[in-house]
């Protein structure tokens, strides 16, 4: 298949917490390669449930999930076509930066790339438990965008990260989005505005698909919020 | 192979701590139920303790396309094989 023509199809997903409201009722969203789609919303709406019921670890009472074209029965990263950051750190802490780039990136030649980069360069043999949050981060998206996965996940990608890593990381994220598609959601919407192509407004359970960011005013930022 | 051995190295240190601490005190100060420990509940309550306190870096055996499940028949496999290693050097 093409790369152009994957894609990341998912319809009606329904999903609630044991004995609570229903907090997702009928969500559809569709991702191709290239586009970088903002997920926004408040507290509680439910974003970071949707994109683990995608990757597949919180399972939905109901979900259509589809996958360059083919229907997704099982958990969605079996397939290894698409990746999930969480919001927690996921890295181990007693490691170092060095193996987890080795027991995460297979290739010689792909880790070359890591030992080169001028953030990782100098912090190459540090624990992940002295890393700050910025470089945790980065490393995180890094080593995720080296795996073969066509679509990522990524989950407050810019929380608790200082500006001058916020900017490398959307460098990071718009330099791949030629080869993959991505579903973004950060409380900090500023910076997944900056640099998505597609916003997504997740509302009532709901995902309702915004064609520019002045529309975020009547549903989701106070008024006057975007006037230049 | 390898991603199932790092998997399994976190349940095996505790594994080993734990099966080492109640051998003794079940065994009255030897480690002749070491290994029975270490197959059974020692192995079973590491596996509880790992999934509590490192539930998170699960994401990264995820996103490398492994399961819990297939994950934790790898480590029954390893903790198998270390068993019958430590049964065969007490019947020696």
């Amino acid at each position: 298949m093409d790369i152009d023509q994957k894609e990341l199809y998912a319809d009606s997903i329904e999903f609630s917490y044991s004995g609570n409201r229903q907090l997702l009722t009928g969500v559809y969203l569709h991702i191709k390669v290239g586009e970088i789609v903002g997920l926004l919303g408040r507290n509680g709406s439910g974003k970071s449930t949707l994109m683990k019921v995608i990757f597949g670890t919180l399972r939905p009472k109901f979900a259509y999930i589809r996958l360059n074209g083919k229907r997704v029965h099982e958990k969605t990263f079996l397939t290894n076509e698409i990746c999930y950051l969480p919001q927690q750190n996921f890295l181990p802490t007693a490691t170092t930066v060095d193996k987890a780039v080795r027991f995460m990136v297979r290739e010689k030649n792909s880790r070359t790339k890591f030992l080169e980069d001028e953030i990782l360069k100098p912090i190459w043999q540090t624990k992940i438990a002295d890393l700050s949050g910025g470089e945790l981060r980065y490393l995180e998206i890094l080593l995720l965008l080296n795996q073969k996965a066509t679509f990522f996940l990524l989950d407050e990608p810019f929380s608790g990260v200082s500006p001058v890593y916020k900017e490398k990381i959307q460098d990071l994220i718009v330099s791949q989005c030629a080869k993959k598609g991505f579903l973004i959601s950060d409380h900090d919407y500023t910076n997944v505005l900056a640099i998505c192509n597609k916003i997504l407004l997740l509302q009532n359970g709901c995902c309702r698909i915004l064609n520019d960011k002045k529309e975020l005013e009547l549903f989701y930022v106070p008024e006057g919020t975007f006037d230049a | 192979m390898y991603i199932y051995w790092n998997y399994y190295k976190t349940i095996l240190i505790v594994n080993v701590s734990l099966s080492a601490a109640l051998s003794v005190t079940f065994g009255l100060g030897n480690f002749s139920m070491l290994p029975y420990i270490f197959a059974t509940i020692g192995f079973v309550l590491s596996c509880f303790l790992v999934r509590f306190f490192e539930n998170n870096t699960m994401y990264l055996y995820y996103n490398l396309g492994f399961s819990r499940t297939k994950l934790l028949l790898g480590s029954l496999l390893f903790n198998s094989l270390i068993t019958l290693f430590l049964l065969t050097i007490i019947w020696i």
